[in-house]
């Protein structure tokens, strides 16, 4: 079906989130929770925030081999090395997808964890601006509902933004995830989702119910942040 | 004020330790290629690579040695030496006998993620690289 919204591009997003008045500062405001069932257009809409061309460094973490646009590095020496040399769109695609996940994020977040301590260090211990966008994909395998709470992820999601990191977490299964990437998110962003994943998102405070009519249509997403909702077409293919 | 953060200036400051040498960077290199080659590297290799150009010249050795006529020696036949050099860790070859022994600085680049496209089409441009591909500025930044 054909959507009948505009872009993400043209939503008002300061209308939703107070005082993003720019892809930037909507992306940088808070934590953001990315959920959408299979060929929603999840991965298509965290390529479009890639392709952005915005000041933060962002970081893609790349479990699924997705093709993402950036600097492609395999790993965190290739993620540090990459930062050194200036880039500020890097995609980290682990070449053994199958495992432990957990270890290869927790290394690729340790560099990212060092530059922001430096960051809130030099500011005088205070928060450090925001200067990294760290999107995790498939959050589930890096933390998943039983991660424990040194798990990097977590961290990042509880510590990172004193440190300027910022991390937007996407999955199909909101269900799956850490109870972290539930409740430390300030910003949703839903496409189109299975019926029974409702009840959960709700349980979370998101209001899917009143929304829902749209959800279950495809090519139709929705911003929320709090109480607000403003609904937009996943990037072109409608 | 995010703006005036130089990421690039900081991350040096923070990661000052020298690198690892380049014995070292070639073994870790080995060690993705082996990865990649043991699993289905038909797939790993095409999205890992994708978005730049050098992606053209693994894709389409990709598509046309992996598969009915699997095997480096087409490879070389095909696109010559300095090619193949690459395209054995794009298909995941044998590293100990191929591009981790003879291109040592070149395998470094590849799995430190350091390589780019213009470096990589420099590089291969030329037989038996001697000296790592230079570190180029990102593609899609200003």
């Amino acid at each position: 079906m054909k959507a009948n919204l505009p872009p993400l591009d043209y939503v008002p997003l300061s209308e939703v989130v107070p005082g993003a008045s720019s892809m930037r500062d909507f992306l940088t405001s808070g934590h953001g929770s990315i959920f959408a069932m299979t060929r929603a257009g999840k991965t298509e809409l965290m390529r479009y925030f890639m392709k952005r061309r915005i000041k933060p460094l962002r970081v893609f973490y790349n479990p699924e081999e997705e093709s993402v646009p950036g600097h492609q590095v395999a790993d965190a020496e290739g993620l540090k090395r990459a930062i050194m040399a200036g880039h500020r769109s890097i995609v980290v695609t682990p070449p053994d997808t199958a495992n432990n996940h957990t270890a290869r994020f927790a290394a690729v977040a340790q560099v990212l964890w060092r530059i922001g301590d430096d960051l809130k260090r030099r500011n005088g211990g205070n928060k450090a601006p925001p200067w990294c966008i760290l999107f995790v994909d498939e959050a589930q395998v890096v933390a998943g509902k039983d991660a424990d709470p040194e798990n990097p992820l977590r961290v990042i999601l509880h510590r990172g933004l004193k440190r300027g990191i910022v991390a937007w977490c996407a999955s199909q299964e909101p269900n799956l995830v850490s109870h972290s990437v539930m409740t430390q998110a300030q910003t949703f962003i839903l496409l189109e989702v299975n019926r029974f994943r409702a009840p959960y998102l709700e349980g979370y405070g998101v209001p899917v119910g009143e929304i829902w009519d749209r959800l279950k249509q495809k090519y139709h997403g929705a911003v929320i942040h709090g109480n607000r909702v403003a609904f937009f077409r996943p990037i072109p293919k409608t | 004020m995010a703006e005036e953060i130089d990421v690039a200036d900081v991350a040096a400051e923070v990661f000052k330790e020298a690198p690892a040498p380049v014995a070292e960077q070639a073994e870790a290199a080995a060690q993705v290629a082996k990865q990649a080659r043991s699993k289905d590297y038909a797939k790993f290799a095409p999205s890992r690579f994708k978005e730049n150009k050098i992606a053209q010249v693994i894709n389409a050795a990709i598509d046309r040695f992996i598969g009915p006529r699997t095997g480096i020696e087409a490879a070389e036949h095909e696109v010559g030496e300095s090619y193949t050099a690459f395209g054995y860790w794009a298909i995941g070859a044998d590293p100990d006998q191929s591009s981790a022994a003879l291109h040592p600085a070149l395998a470094a680049a590849w799995a430190t993620g350091t390589y780019t496209a213009a470096g990589a089409l420099k590089h291969v441009s030329h037989d038996q690289p001697k000296t790592a591909p230079p570190i180029m500025p990102a593609e899609d930044e200003a």
